[in-house]
């Protein structure tokens, strides 16, 4: 195997792991912790903050791929989840590679805009329309106190991507533009 | 001679001589044996020896404790072996213990409503978006499991509903979600209504039977089933106890809340009523 595929591959393989065990952390019960009802949504940072060092396709197939997998587990229509984290994913990854700066500030506007977007879309089709009576009480005591709780994580998961991606590319650097030149 | 006889140095040699003679005869004719200076001497040196002998015998036992240390380290090891082991047995113990249980109450059920064609299954997940705590079970279309298929706890109280079904995986909907409306009726007055929640008494763990008239009969302690009605869900399964009736603002009727008698947060195991007699269409969504 050449090593400028190898660095690709790693990389691959460990962003899914990566995915695989945080989707497993945040559907099954018990096993992070709810601070006063509040839920972490984990998966939402990690896509948004995988979108911003990856290539625009290959961090929309991230956003799909963690999508999916909250999918599962979820009691809302098929879908709805790969859909919103698609669409997050393929922006975050779009606007790092033409517009924005890949740094913590950026990573902690654009992880809030995805929490509120996800939780207000995810509010508007499954909570307003069933329980209208409670759904303020809802959004106030549930929906914004678990977006604050998922964006205080989010900085961890950043600084651990980061770092495990500087260390990949220090240890197996990536040589583009030679092998296109060959 | 006469010389050395007259210096200072003989002439104490003798008086301690004859002191010690003299001490020697005392101890022979006293009753108990001993001189006196022996005596004096001993109450000097017993506390040195006593000291002496103590740091001894720490000695031994410090070189008994170095001896056995190495077959004391052999035996710990082996105990927490054991501990180990029996742990170990008794967590299988406690497990095989609760399927024990679990399958006792299957039967009850299985004895008690002869038309269920159960399905046991295991709580493997939860949707972290759903407030109502909807929960995902290891059992699919692959096990028989259908959407609406009704699902319920070992002690035969409704847990909820099959909303979505995968290959090898259900999502329920539980009786804490505000989506779930269920026709009941409360076993001693008879009286029928539709279980539902509120965002409130969902996160209270608790329901509440709406559409009751006004001067309803339904006091606290009355249990409230599932009626039957829209066919769903069977008759009979228990949905909760009444804890008290209240005044509907919004119009002129009452309603109860209701507590279920299951813990959402530490359900472990379920059971989906894959069949049973009058079971037909869908009331969620279809």
């Amino acid at each position: 195997m050449k090593k400028e595929y190898l660095h690709v591959y790693i990389r691959r393989c460990m962003l899914v792991l990566f995915i695989l065990i945080v989707a497993m952390i945040q559907n099954t019960a018990h096993m992070f912790p709810t601070i006063f009802g509040a839920r972490a949504f984990l998966l939402i940072p990690v896509v948004v903050c995988i979108s911003m060092f990856e290539k625009n396709i290959s961090s929309t197939l991230y956003g799909a791929f963690a999508g999916l997998l909250w999918d599962i587990s979820s009691g809302a229509s098929s879908g709805f989840n790969t859909i919103i984290l698609l669409l997050i994913s393929t922006t975050c990854g779009f606007l790092i590679n033409y517009l924005m700066r890949n740094n913590m500030v950026t990573a902690t506007l654009l992880t809030s805009f995805a929490l509120i977007l996800y939780n207000f879309i995810y509010w508007m089709a499954f909570v307003f329309p069933v329980d209208k009576e409670g759904c303020v009480y809802l959004l106030l005591r549930f929906y914004l106190p678990s977006c604050a709780y998922s964006l205080a994580l989010m900085p961890p998961i950043y600084i651990l991507i980061r770092h495990f991606l500087k260390r990949l590319r220090r240890k197996f650097p990536v040589q583009r533009r030679l092998t296109r030149n060959k | 001679m006469r010389r050395f006889i007259k210096t200072g140095w003989f002439k104490a040699l003798v008086v301690i001589l004859v002191f010690f003679i003299c001490g020697g005869i005392a101890g022979v004719v006293s009753k108990d044996k001993t001189s006196p200076f022996s005596t004096a001497v001993g109450a000097v040196v017993e506390p040195l020896q006593r000291a002496t002998s103590f740091v001894g015998n720490g000695f031994k036992t410090l070189s008994s404790k170095v001896k056995n240390f190495k077959n004391d380290e052999k035996k710990i090891k082996e105990l927490q072996n054991k501990i180990d082991k029996y742990q170990k047995e008794l967590v299988e113990f406690e497990n095989t213990k609760q399927k024990v249980e679990l399958y006792e109450k299957f039967w009850d059920i299985k004895d008690e409503h002869k038309d269920f064609k159960i399905q046991p299954a295991i709580v493997i997940g939860r949707d972290v978006a759903n407030v109502y705590s909807s929960i995902v079970i290891n059992k699919g279309k692959v096990d028989g499991v259908k959407k609406s298929d009704p699902v319920i706890c070992g002690n035969g109280q409704l847990v909820g509903v099959v909303s979505k079904v995968g290959g090898t995986y259900s999502v329920i909907s539980t009786i804490f979600d505000s989506a779930v409306k269920i026709s009941s009726y409360e076993i001693k007055t008879r009286e029928t209504g539709f279980s539902t929640t509120t965002a409130k008494l969902s996160e209270n763990n608790l329901c509440r039977l709406s559409g009751l008239n006004k001067n309803t009969a339904i006091s606290t302690g009355g249990i409230v089933c599932t009626s039957g009605e829209g066919t769903v869900y069977p008759r009979d399964l228990i949905i909760g106890t009444v804890k008290e009736v209240r005044d509907d603002k919004r119009d002129i009727s009452s309603y109860a809340i209701i507590v279920p008698d299951f813990d959402i947060s530490r359900l472990e195991n379920v059971l989906v009523v894959t069949e049973f007699d009058g079971q037909g269409t869908s009331m969620m969504g279809e």
